[in-house]
């Protein structure tokens, strides 16, 4: 049964084998009658979980008042209980479990309000993405643990004692009150912390006989089954482990028991981990509505910074932005910002979204201004050549094409290909320049090709050929036309229906203009197709 | 003596424009017709602004910049401070009066590879994009067509064209000639025949100012006939009403 090994960008669960040292589960935790049993994923790495427990949460994430007695509640059976409450409230005796009504009856100036789990959550995946910066196992388990697999960085930390100064540093600033348990399964870790009575600051420990020695309360099973176990005479987990598996499966559900292997590293377990979230979106309210493009662009740039800390704690680049300008009564005003390459650079972005601000004018003051960036790429950094000179230009002509292509729009900027096409407005084509192989592609392209071998060609060409009014018979443009004696004719184009029959002349009028005409030979009318020079 | 002095002190001023003084080591690009190279002095000047005013588009004024623009095929252009190995600079067109022909310019023997057209809605729009072009150091030959006239956007123009050193051509329409411009090089273009160019270089940051006629290849058979009884008869117009 051996174990897959753990790969760290994974999107969904991946089951991580997990199991102790050698010397973790001597011979007597090993259930009875299964001593023989080899230890899965001997030949895998060992994973090292530490779990944070926030057991404050629900309180802390709504208030953190440090005067006023505070309790949040849960309905259990149809009676409100008291969940959590904060510490000015536990001093005066509120306890967690207590009924509501004799909390209130005890504190009678107690403020009590419901839980609120989508907060809850949200400070957890912030956390969550907080933590990604010790390691990127960050998992978030539905009891306000965070857990963390800190195996594969402790050698970059230099040793658990540094990585958790770094970690409990951090964990002061966010200020939650939080219980920390170590441990080399992550739901043995779990059952640790949820036990753990006080903030421990000191570098967590784990060891084998206080993981047997926790009650089977921290396993958090339903009060059935712990009733069940406490009137069997089981009231550690050391016990439980040495039951016979099969009755105790019988009794408590194979799942409960796979559970309890994982925890021991007899089963492997899988874990989801904390995904980054692929778009970047934040808003932010102006104190006063304004048209001024020094104040949008200051609000744009607070904005901005907060994009540049989800990038970088990512490690990801955007290419596209969207700056959504609300206002009072009118739709709201959408402007694109795109890039030819992403980029993390969130100070260039300013720049690009300054070029595309000054001059514009918005219909409306704005209220409010909301970025979301498209999905965002993992930020690859390019190999650089020693001797390759091309990069340092190469980035230049891409900083110039974006910027003119902010303010121009991106289809005002192309670059421009011959086609092999007989028919001469057909004979080009526009290309867009952040393509690869334009940018690469030179010298590929033949100086003469047989389409081309009849005759001249104008250097300007009009996007529609115009239609000319007749003068005295010949056709005029800012004067009487003369004509060349020789027409070209080019007849074709059959096949997908743009056919055509023209004869084309070159012509030159009294100002000094060459140009290239062509009488269509079935409309019997003259066109102006380009210029010459 | 004093008064030797006196003129020596007020040539000094900084607000005095020497012509015949270069303003520094520019390289130039050879156009291409060697009237026109020996009038200015070796031929296009890289580092200043060169300013072509033209009546009507068409005339030919494209085909005196041909040659040079050939000449930038894959050349790196850059002052000896720091010559890019190898590096292929680009060539913008920013707001030509009609689009450029991709097969008659390589039938020509411009490299299109490098080439970026830009186009303009507004007209300050056309100035700026001219300067980040300059500026960017990413091209070595910027023209662009501009019916502007802002006296700042023209002197950022050619402090951009300084900082980049590269070849800048900026055409507008002839009625601007009266007007007072920073680029060190103004000519002003009127067809004399089909396949004859006058070009009156009245402003010259080499040498004094002069006019030549230059011969272009017109590609028409027809005999180059002059339009000296035309010439009053044109209006100074630039390409406007279609």
């Amino acid at each position: 049964m051996g174990g897959v090994k753990q790969q760290s960008l994974l999107p969904l669960s991946v089951v991580a084998n997990a199991h102790f040292d050698s010397q973790a589960i001597t011979p007597e935790l090993l259930p009875s009658n299964d001593r023989g049993r080899e230890i899965p994923g001997r030949h895998s790495r060992n994973h090292l979980w530490i779990s944070l427990y926030f057991k404050y949460l629900p309180i802390e994430s709504i208030s953190t008042s440090r005067s006023k007695p505070e309790a949040v509640l849960v309905e259990q059976k149809h009676q409100a209980r008291i969940l959590v409450c904060n510490q000015v409230a536990e001093r005066l005796g509120i306890r967690p479990g207590l009924s509501v009504k004799a909390a209130l009856a005890m504190v009678p100036e107690l403020a009590i309000a419901h839980r609120d789990i989508r907060l809850e959550t949200q400070i957890l995946r912030r956390l969550a993405a907080w933590a990604t910066r010790f390691t990127p196992a960050v998992s978030i388990d539905s009891s306000n643990t965070l857990l963390l697999d800190v195996r594969a960085s402790l050698k970059f930390f230099g040793g658990l004692p540094k990585l958790w100064k770094l970690l409990s540093s951090d964990l002061d600033r966010w200020g939650y009150r939080v219980t920390v348990a170590c441990a080399p399964t992550a739901l043995a870790s779990i059952w640790l912390a949820r036990t753990g009575e006080h903030d421990d600051r000191s570098v967590p420990q784990y060891s084998r006989r206080r993981l047997a020695a926790l009650p089977i309360a921290s396993l958090g099973w339903p009060e059935n089954i712990e009733r069940m176990l406490r009137e069997m005479g089981v009231d550690t987990l050391g016990e439980c482990i040495r039951l016979p598996r099969d009755g105790l499966a019988r009794r408590i559900g194979p799942e409960k028991l796979r559970e309890l292997d994982q925890g021991f590293g007899i089963q492997p377990e899988s874990r989801e981990f904390y995904r980054p979230p692929r778009r970047f979106h934040a808003q932010l309210e102006l104190p006063a509505e304004t048209s001024n493009c020094q104040l949008l662009l200051e609000s744009l740039g607070r904005l901005l910074g907060s994009l540049k800390i989800f990038l970088l704690a990512n490690q990801r680049a955007v290419q596209v932005l969207w700056v959504h300008l609300h206002h009072y009564d009118k739709p709201s005003t959408l402007l694109r910002i795109g890039l030819l390459q992403p980029v993390m650079d969130t100070d260039y972005l300013l720049d690009l979204a300054h070029i595309r601000f000054t001059d514009s004018h918005f219909s409306a003051p704005v209220v409010s201004m909301a970025l979301q960036t498209d999905p965002v790429t993992i930020h690859t950094v390019s190999g650089q050549d020693l001797f390759d000179c091309s990069t340092e230009h190469g980035a230049g002509i891409v900083e110039l094409l974006e910027q003119l292509q902010v303010r121009l729009g991106s289809q005002a900027v192309y670059g421009i290909r011959p086609v092999a096409e007989y028919r001469p407005e057909l004979a080009w084509k526009a290309v867009q320049l952040c393509d690869e192989d334009a940018r690469i592609a030179s010298g590929k392209m033949p100086v003469r090709s047989a389409y081309d071998r009849a005759g001249y060609r104008p250097l300007w060409i009009l996007a529609e050929p115009r239609v000319l009014p007749m003068l005295a018979g010949r056709p005029a443009f800012q004067g009487k036309l003369n004509l060349e004696d020789d027409p070209e004719r080019i007849e074709t184009g059959w096949w997908d229906g743009r056919d055509i029959r023209r004869d084309y002349y070159r012509a030159w009028n009294h100002h000094g203009l060459r140009l290239w005409v062509f009488r269509d030979c079935r409309e019997s009318r003259w066109y102006l197709h380009g210029l010459f020079g | 003596m004093s008064k030797r002095h006196r003129l020596h002190q007020l040539l000094q001023e900084p607000r005095i424009w020497k012509a015949g003084q270069g303003a520094g080591p520019h390289q130039t690009v050879s156009t291409g017709f060697p009237d026109l190279d020996r009038a200015l002095s070796g031929g296009w000047p890289t580092g200043v602004l060169t300013e072509l005013l033209v009546d009507l588009c068409g005339i030919g004024e494209l085909q005196l910049l041909l040659p040079a623009l050939k000449a930038f095929h894959g050349r790196p252009i850059g002052s000896k401070v720091n010559p890019p190995l190898g590096a292929k600079k680009w060539i913008i067109w920013v707001a030509p009066p009609y689009m450029p022909y991709a097969p008659a310019l390589v039938r020509a023997g411009v490299d299109i590879s490098r080439l970026i057209v830009a186009h303009c809605d507004r007209q300050n729009d056309v100035l700026w994009a001219m300067e980040q072009a300059l500026r960017s150091g990413a091209c070595a030959a910027a023209l662009a067509w501009s019916e502007g006239s802002d006296p700042r956007a023209l002197r950022r123009l050619q402090l951009a064209v300084e900082k980049g050193l590269c070849w800048g051509v900026l055409l507008r329409p002839a009625r601007f000639k009266k007007q007072r411009s920073p680029a060190a090089l103004r000519i002003h273009l009127l067809a004399v025949s089909l396949s004859e160019i006058s070009m009156d270089i009245f402003k010259n940051y080499k040498s004094r100012p002069q006019k030549i006629v230059v011969g272009i290849d017109g590609k028409l058979q027809s005999p180059a006939r002059p339009f000296g009884e035309w010439a009053g008869k044109q209006k100074s117009r630039f390409d406007a009403d279609f």
